[in-house]
């Protein structure tokens, strides 16, 4: 009987049904204990991989733990630790399963050593995701959760087409080594993770669910995705030079819009999609310094956005709204909230003692080992955006007093504690960035806290507030307005729809009228026929038509006899 | 009647910004002068280069705003959310 092995992603899946028969007050413990559970077991397990089982003929290996999935799931098990703090101030059990199944699901994919056990598990996470989306009490969610579905099946699908001209290729599914993006299954895998770190042309899908999600469903949507395509990249694609481009315009284009958008949701949605493009860059890079400064600014991105999605749920929560042109007054009527985000916008700026910095140094480092100076400066550049978008716009709104008295009215316990336990890890991991660096699969001798390191990061954020205070005061920044911004969804949303929309249209009148003129065909012979029998019924009628087709046959017949 | 643009309100915190960035700014600098033994190959290792990095990428986020806002920008968030395209009101 072959040995029962399990997946620490298992025992929130599992979680996921029960707590939906659970009472509100037992399901925000559920949630904790299920991620300690999963914790214990990962910490149980020793490296390795479980013995392979076969289904349907395919290999099948439910466990397979290394230093490089080992990393990632710490992160996502905290998070879902902190989430499930979090949620205790809500009453929606869907949503509280959708989030477990989608970690569970996430940290299964992590944790599987056979490509089809993968492709399960995201596509599952892809489910459960939607249906995160779907639980979510905003307008409209539905849609967004539909749009989300689309691309989670076109990710799957190519996933599945890619496994499957893999495995035909002869490569055995139990061994998930590098990937060539030269072959045809290759590339189909390629393009699904494409669309699941959020590339440019597909990084739409993240800002879009993560702004129509709920509170709690917008942390777990940021934490539980995107940073899965950079683990499965960082497994099948290191030292890909494409990656180098692809993550280099990811931060470009999150850059451009984290600067100009009004919801701080979105802001948000585009500096993961940033902090992604730096992971995939550094994959792309592929050296044992950039391999590990990938994996650390994933941890990295994983807590502080946790952190800052989870503060940001709080305001949307109390003030109803997280649009910079409509916080006015929230630093006087939730102050202990306003003083966590601006908190969290340290933590995203990679200000020097808190963790982003740690891996952001890792990353520079990385970047300088090769003559790629331009990918160093997007890096090295990427703070500042970070600074602008995150930290400065949000307190000057927040603090922005307005004339009206409203009593205080901060977020719930559990929401602030929530919040509070992700920044807290961010600031201990920061303060102590060792512990990060030994979980890494290479062994790193970096030390980001000396002078060469932490001196420029104070000049580079200390002169970027100066300078962005500055033209504010010179009114040449763009006044916070309620605006949103055009993105690469309106294409498909807007002219795309609308062809699509169009070519239905005249598909179905083209089917119509096909119907009516094989309608009508069908009709006239019908009625030729039925006149043909009647007058075959009346040989000696006085028009004579049978006689001359009974003629017209014989002739027909003699002529094939004859030629026969 | 005038187009220009109205004055941005006031924020409490602007004073406090400004200082604690002027703090780094200063930290930094002074650090980075002190420390004068490095090699320096090229422009990102000259002395204050992080600030000006800093400067220059404000600008850019600044450029960025203002072309994003007024290119891309839609502001209209009733017809938005009719369409499905907005966040949350």
């Amino acid at each position: 009987m072959p040995a029962l092995t399990l997946n620490p992603g298992f025992v929130p899946i599992i979680a996921a049904l029960l707590i939906l028969a659970m009472p509100r007050t037992l399901r925000s413990p559920m949630i904790v204990a299920t991620a300690l559970a999963s914790f214990w077991l990962l910490l149980d397990h020793k490296f390795g991989a479980a013995a392979a089982m076969a289904q349907m003929g395919l290999p099948v290996v439910l466990l397979n733990l290394d230093e490089l999935n080992r990393i990632f799931g710490i992160a996502l098990l905290i998070a879902l630790i902190a989430i499930g703090i979090y949620s205790g101030a809500r009453r929606n059990r869907y949503e509280d399963a959708a989030i477990l199944l989608l970690a569970g699901s996430a940290v299964s994919a992590l944790f599987v050593g056979d490509l089809i056990s993968f492709v399960a598990a995201l596509a599952l996470g892809g489910l459960a995701a939607a249906w995160v989306v779907f639980a979510s009490p905003l307008a409209g969610a539905s849609r967004a959760g539909a749009r989300l579905l689309i691309w989670q099946g076109l990710e799957g699908l190519l996933f599945l087409v890619g496994v499957a001209f893999h495995l035909s290729a002869g490569a055995q599914a139990s061994v998930v080594g590098r990937l060539d993006v030269t072959t045809i299954g290759g590339v189909f895998i390629f393009a699904a993770l494409m669309i699941r770190v959020g590339a440019p042309m597909a990084h739409v899908w993240l800002k879009d669910v993560v702004s129509h999600a709920s509170s709690t469903g917008a942390a777990a949507l940021s934490c539980f995705t995107t940073m899965l395509g950079v683990y499965a990249l960082a497994r099948l694609f290191p030292s890909e030079p494409l990656l180098v481009w692809i993550g280099a315009g990811m931060v470009v284009i999150g850059a451009f819009y984290a600067v100009a958008e009004d919801d701080l949701r979105r802001v948000a949605a585009y500096g993961v999609t940033i902090q992604t493009g730096i992971c995939t860059a550094l994959i792309g890079l592929g050296t044992p310094l950039a391999l590990a400064a990938a994996e650390g600014h994933a941890f990295a991105t994983i807590l502080s956005f946790l952190a800052l999605q989870l503060m940001l749920g709080a305001l949307l929560e109390r003030h109803g709204s997280v649009r910079l042109s409509e916080l006015a007054g929230v630093g006087r009527t939730m102050p202990l909230s306003a003083v966590l985000l601006v908190a969290c916008g340290l933590a995203v700026s990679a200000t020097p003692g808190l963790v982003m910095f740690a891996s952001q140094a890792a990353s520079l480092e990385a970047a300088a080992q090769w003559d790629l100076r331009w990918l160093w400066a997007i890096i090295w550049v990427t703070p500042v955006v970070m600074l602008v978008a995150l930290l400065l716009r949000p307190s000057l709104a927040v603090y922005t007093p307005t004339g009206e008295v409203k009593p205080i009215l901060e977020a719930p316990f559990s929401m602030l504690l929530g919040a509070g336990l992700a920044l807290f890890l961010c600031f201990a991991v920061g303060l102590a960035p060792r512990w990060l660096f030994d979980l890494m699969p290479a062994e790193i001798s970096f030390q980001p806290f000396v002078l060469d390191r932490v001196t420029p990061q104070f000049q580079l954020l200390g002169a970027a507030g100066v300078a962005y205070l500055a033209l504010r005061i010179a009114r040449a920044v763009p006044r916070e307005q309620s605006v949103s911004l055009l993105d690469i969804d309106a294409l498909y949303r807007g002219p795309l729809a609308a062809a699509g929309r169009w070519a239905g249209v005249l598909g179905l009148r083209m089917y119509g009228a096909w119907q009516s003129w094989t309608r009508q065909t069908s009709r006239s012979a019908g009625q030729s026929l039925a006149a043909l029998a009647n007058a075959c019924d009346r040989p000696y009628g006085p028009s004579g038509t049978a006689a001359v087709t009974f003629l017209c046959i014989g002739v027909v017949l003699l002529v094939m006899f004859l030629v026969r | 009647m005038s187009n220009a643009q109205p004055p941005q309100p006031p924020s409490g915190v602007t004073g406090l910004l400004l200082v604690f960035s002027i703090t780094a700014l200063l930290v930094g600098v002074g650090f980075d002068l002190g420390a004068g033994s490095r090699v320096r190959f090229w422009i990102g290792d000259q002395p204050a280069a992080a600030a000006a990095v800093g400067v220059a990428g404000v600008l850019f986020a600044v450029l960025a705003a203002h072309a994003a806002r007024a290119v891309l920008a839609r502001r209209k968030p009733g017809e938005e959310g009719s369409k499905d395209a907005g966040s949350h009101t």
